[in-house]
């Protein structure tokens, strides 16, 4: 073992920050990579499913994602966390596929602008570990009204305008207008609440 | 913050913001008064920040298991990055991906700051004193002005008056990594209540301009207004920028009389 590359002999992959792990991908050691596959590559491949519904594509996406952050320098810690990061990168290459697809022109031009940059330091949320913020956020839809929740993650998952969403449910578009508004509102405030 | 200035349900237009479901009214509204408490910027944040948290609600997936495998394949034949490369300066490195979306990019106007750093500001402040544009130099607007020059990609365009309104003039930053518009402009008339100038993004040859948000003004002085765009169009390079007068809750299409617009 050279003396240059301490990593190599001393890292614990699976307790090793995600700062130490990207440093030792730097240094072209394809075991740093399979650290963070292993780590976030559910989420991914959850995210990148839910978009794209296809299996196929989102396995491609899930590859491109990790292949994107082994070949560029893409992330920077200083602007939020690596999960985020890899959400936002998930996100955005899905949408540019689907627009591709061209099959969900409502969803690309509702959704495209809020793939978007975020201008500050990293918001509380964004210095959890990705299963301390995974387990807020999952605490905090508990306590939405499944009526609200489940508006939200059609507009959120699937694009559909509120009149789509009507449609859908067969309910009045006033109705999913302020549930929609009423659940991300609670959403805010109760992840505000949990920090 | 003068809480009074602020709508009742603020917390509502908020989120219907970020959700795309505000009425043009609503968004004017809402846009009015981010314009006189620009802080509102970090509710916005946070709304959008709620609205991505729905990712971390997912179920985990695990993804077939040969993916594994074919990663490291791929990435045994292909160098990791340098640690000399240099990161983006903030998660808009996204924008700097491969994208379907990227179009080959139009002459760049206006982009010659671009790199120079600490001295964007000096220089801006001095177009915006000295150009024959007669911007009076309002020092919070100007500072308004060039912290939205500072962004990384920010665009700054010089909008002028039509024959209509031959005085009016101003300035316009784009910040394609924020999605956000900045829009300083002087001598566009105040307009009756229920009315809104209307900003436009069209590309060359297109019949399709894309709505980029709406504004008002006050009875004299310049004014300065910024708000997110919601239409990825309004901030790709090379648009050219269109500003009518319409109802301000008339559907998203422009028909009334076109007064200024980008130039070169």
């Amino acid at each position: 073992m050279s003396s240059d590359s301490p990593n190599r002999a001393s890292l614990d992959w699976s307790t090793a920050s995600d700062a130490d792990v990207l440093q030792a991908m730097r240094s072209g050691q394809t075991d740093a990579l399979s650290a963070l596959y292993e780590r976030y590559s559910r989420i991914v491949y959850a995210l990148a499913l839910r978009l794209l519904t296809d299996p196929q594509e989102a396995e491609d996406l899930t590859h491109e994602v990790f292949l994107s952050i082994w070949q560029r320098n893409l992330y920077n810690p200083d602007r939020g966390s690596l999960s985020s990061f890899l959400m936002m990168m998930t996100r955005s290459r899905a949408i540019d596929k689907l627009r591709s697809r061209g099959s969900k022109g409502r969803f690309l031009q509702r959704w495209k602008g809020l793939v978007r940059s975020d201008s500050g330091s990293p918001s509380p949320l964004e210095q959890l570990s990705i299963d301390e913020r995974s387990q807020r956020v999952h605490e905090a839809l508990a306590q939405i009204p499944d009526t609200e929740r489940q508006v939200l993650e059609i507009a959120y998952f699937e694009g559909l305008s509120q009149s789509e969403i009507a449609d859908r449910l067969n309910m009045p578009l006033g109705t999913v207008k302020s549930r929609s508004r009423q659940g991300l509102t609670k959403l805010r405030s109760l992840l505000q609440n949990a920090l | 913050m003068t809480h009074s200035s602020l709508p009742d349900n603020l917390h509502e237009l908020i989120s219907g913001y970020v959700l795309d479901d505000l009425s043009a009214e609503e968004a004017a509204t809402l846009q009015q008064a981010i314009a006189l408490h620009p802080e509102l910027t970090a509710e916005l944040d946070e709304a959008h920040e709620a609205l991505d948290s729905l990712c971390y609600g997912l179920a985990e997936v695990a993804p077939p298991p040969g993916l594994h495998d074919r990663l490291l394949a791929s990435a045994q034949a292909t160098p990791p990055a340098a640690l000399s490369e240099v990161a983006p300066p903030s998660l808009s490195g996204l924008s700097m991906a491969p994208r379907s979306l990227s179009r080959p990019s139009a002459p760049r106007r206006e982009r010659w700051w671009v790199g120079v750093g600490g001295a964007i500001a000096a220089v801006a402040l001095g177009a915006i004193a000295l150009d024959n544009l007669r911007l009076r130099q309002d020092l919070a607007q100007s500072q308004q002005l060039v912290a939205a020059l500072q962004q990384p990609d920010a665009r700054l365009y010089a909008i002028a008056g039509t024959e209509e309104v031959e005085n009016a003039a101003g300035r316009l930053v784009i910040d394609p990594n924020r999605q956000q518009v900045t829009v300083l402009v002087q001598d566009l008339p105040a307009l009756p209540q229920g009315n809104a100038y209307r900003l436009w993004a069209v590309a060359e040859g297109s019949a399709e301009p894309a709505f980029c948000g709406q504004f008002t003004t006050e009875a004299s002085g310049p004014t300065i207004t910024k708000w997110a765009l919601i239409d990825e169009d309004c901030s790709v390079d090379g648009r050219q920028l269109l500003i009518t007068a319409d109802t301000a809750s008339a559907p998203l299409v422009p028909e009334g009389p076109l007064l200024m617009q980008s130039v070169l």
